[in-house]
């Protein structure tokens, strides 16, 4: 009998010996019934977590049931006014949550000023929309929403339609732990969900883990080379550049999530410009005709290109930035240096633009665009 | 019932054992040092945007962009002995950006230092071989920054950017992208006095940079010659020959 009392004496001693050492966050009382979002991101997103360019606020986690919200309101048409267009109108999954329109079509028929940016990897994304007018996701969500081209709500239409839907109560409940509906609340739900939406499984992503003598072709090999170095013709300045280069990595530079640095700028599309972009809300003279350097990633699914979509293909594109570039007052440095050669011109061969756009094709990430947990759950 | 009993008394024991904190080791007493960089152009404060400066050939020039790194950071001449800042990366920025709504004047940066008498300080402008081709690239070393160039080059270690009125008189754009390993160049400042860390307490130390000397000795620019560089390579070197005597520890 005593040493059956010394056993139990001894498991109580164990338990909370053994309890005292765990970390807090293991505890199965103090974990939320649903938990965090599990992004089960790769180790080139994974190093990004919590640092300076991860932009998720500390009143709005990223959580299984918040994401769960935020989905069903970015597929949810009654969004808008007369119940035609959701998010999801002109943020198409198959094309990396962009559309195919130059201009996209509003809730009345209108088309918007813009072409549709894509949607992924906001969680390190800086700013929001060609001209940066918004510094959250959060902030982000609702312009469109409230957008008289778009979906044409204001935030009290909105919050009182959904109070209509009976559904909504019990996500935001489940979300939040409160049936209230506010737009607070709708937007937050909404920036978690998109902050969810993360592309990390293109072949360029195997690249940059594998290295790319391992997953690169010779002809991408040749592409992403010149993708990385500005031309410069004298070869002695560059060793092993041969005196060729392409120069998108000044502004769409590798290793970063989306291969864009987000920089405001102009990329010499026109010497005169209707929409001044940023300029709108800087009247800076230097600010005009500036716009948000877009992300590359996916570029193969995201046609047309440019913030008025005047580009139909990519290798317009490449073409735009061989041969016609305009010096515009506000050219982007990188794209304005000749150093000692000539002018703005890259002349590149058919071959070697066959390369760069071999190379920008490995940016394209089919897991993306299949990956049912981004996929509209009202099909389900 | 014995049987039982052993292994359950080595448990404990394992169990209780297990949860005391690690022996405690001497910490080494520390302070904190802030260092403020004070961009200048010889002497004149750096205020984006207006063409106000001078080079020495004589070109009138603006900066619309500064960023450099300062890296590796050692304390010297101490009979506590040598401080190595751990991680010592730091990026400083003088551009205007409407990511970050504006302005961006990032000069200074604080570390936990050895508590002692320094007698000089040692830095260096870029981002050495081996950090440059690998490891996590974070924070100040995040490509974000817009430093990074890809492919097998590594980082871009000083950037200035900014209009020169021309020959003609055209107002045209000088833009020195200053990286490769080639260009990583270390810097010693001693100082007059003794640089002392105090415990728990901050000191601070500036150091003058002047722009106008990235363009002058040895290397003389013109703009309207060389508008500066993008790539690696000599003209990158030559370029990072010229820090040597870019940075000061007394006001201009």
């Amino acid at each position: 009998m005593r040493s059956r009392i010394f056993i139990y004496f001894c498991a109580i001693v164990l338990m909370q010996a053994t309890s005292c050492c765990r970390p807090d966050d293991t505890c199965d009382d103090c974990v939320e019934p649903d938990g965090d979002y599990d992004f089960n991101l790769r180790p080139g997103f994974k190093q990004l977590v919590g640092r300076s360019s991860d932009n998720t606020p500390t009143d709005n986690p990223t959580t299984k049931m918040g994401v769960q919200l935020g989905r069903h309101l970015f597929y949810d048409k009654r969004l808008s006014k007369n119940n035609t267009i959701a998010c999801a109108s002109c943020h198409l999954q198959e094309y990396a949550f962009t559309d195919t329109a130059r201009f996209s079509l509003g809730f009345e028929g209108g088309r918007t000023s813009r072409n549709s940016m894509p949607i992924f990897n906001l969680r390190w994304t800086p700013s929001f929309f060609w001209d940066t007018r918004a510094a959250t996701v959060e902030e982000q969500t609702l312009m469109p929403i409230q957008d008289h081209l778009e979906m044409g709500m204001t935030l009290e239409e909105l919050v009182e339609k959904l109070k209509g839907l009976n559904e909504y109560d019990i996500r935001f409940e489940k979300a939040y732990g409160t049936p209230e509906i506010t737009s607070d609340k709708i937007s937050k739900g909404l920036a978690q969900f998109l902050r969810s939406i993360v592309s990390q499984n293109s072949r360029y992503d195997d690249a940059e883990e594998q290295g790319d003598n391992a997953v690169f072709t010779d002809q991408e090999k040749r592409g992403k080379k010149l993708f990385s170095i500005h031309v410069d013709p004298d070869p002695e300045n560059v060793p092993g550049s041969d005196g060729r280069g392409a120069n998108c990595n000044d502004c769409h530079v590798l290793s970063t999530p989306n291969l864009s640095d987000y920089r405001v700028t102009n990329n010499g599309l026109d010497m005169e410009y209707n929409d001044p972009g940023y300029g709108k809300h800087n009247s800076a003279d230097k600010w005009q005709g500036t716009f948000k350097t877009p992300p590359l990633r996916n570029i193969e699914l995201t046609a047309p290109y440019m913030h008025d979509g005047r580009f139909k293909t990519l290798r317009e594109v490449v073409d735009h930035y061989d041969l016609h570039i305009e010096e515009h007052r506000n050219l982007g440095n990188d794209l304005a240096i000749s150093g000692n050669y000539r002018y703005m011109k890259l002349d590149l061969t058919d071959d070697e633009k066959d390369d760069l756009i071999a190379f920008l094709k490995t940016l394209t990430d089919k897991e993306l665009t299949t990956n049912p947990a981004y996929s509209n759950p009202f099909d389900e | 019932m014995k049987t039982l009993l052993y292994p359950l008394v080595f448990l404990m024991a394992f169990a209780i054992s297990s949860c005391q904190p690690d022996e405690e080791k001497p910490e080494p007493i520390i302070g904190t040092l802030k260092v403020n960089f004070v961009n200048h152009s010889s002497g004149e404060p750096i205020s984006l945007d207006e063409m106000k400066y001078t080079n020495q050939a004589g070109n009138d020039y603006s900066i619309s962009k500064l960023l450099y790194y300062i890296s590796n950071i050692k304390l010297l001449g101490c009979e506590c002995g040598e401080f190595t800042e751990e991680e010592s990366y730091h990026l400083v920025k003088l551009l205007d950006d409407p990511n970050q709504g504006g302005l961006v004047d990032e000069n200074s940066f604080s570390f936990n230092a050895q508590v002692g008498n320094y007698k000089k300080i040692d830095f260096a402008v870029g981002v050495d071989e081996t950090r440059n081709h690998s490891g996590d690239k974070v924070d100040a070393l995040d490509p974000i920054n817009g430093m990074f160039w890809g492919w097998n080059t590594g980082y871009i270690f000083f950037k200035v950017e900014g209009d020169f009125t021309n020959n003609e008189s055209e107002k045209k754009k000088f833009t020195f992208h200053i990286g490769g390993d080639g260009a990583y160049r270390e810097i010693s400042l001693a100082f007059d006095e003794n640089l002392e860390i105090k415990e728990n307490q901050t000191t601070e130390l500036t150091i003058y940079t002047d722009i106008n000397e990235v363009f002058s000795s040895p290397n003389l620019y013109d703009f309207n010659s060389f508008k500066g560089t993008t790539s690696p390579g000599e003209n990158a070197n030559k370029v990072a020959d010229n820090y040597s005597d870019i940075f000061s520890l007394t006001k201009p």
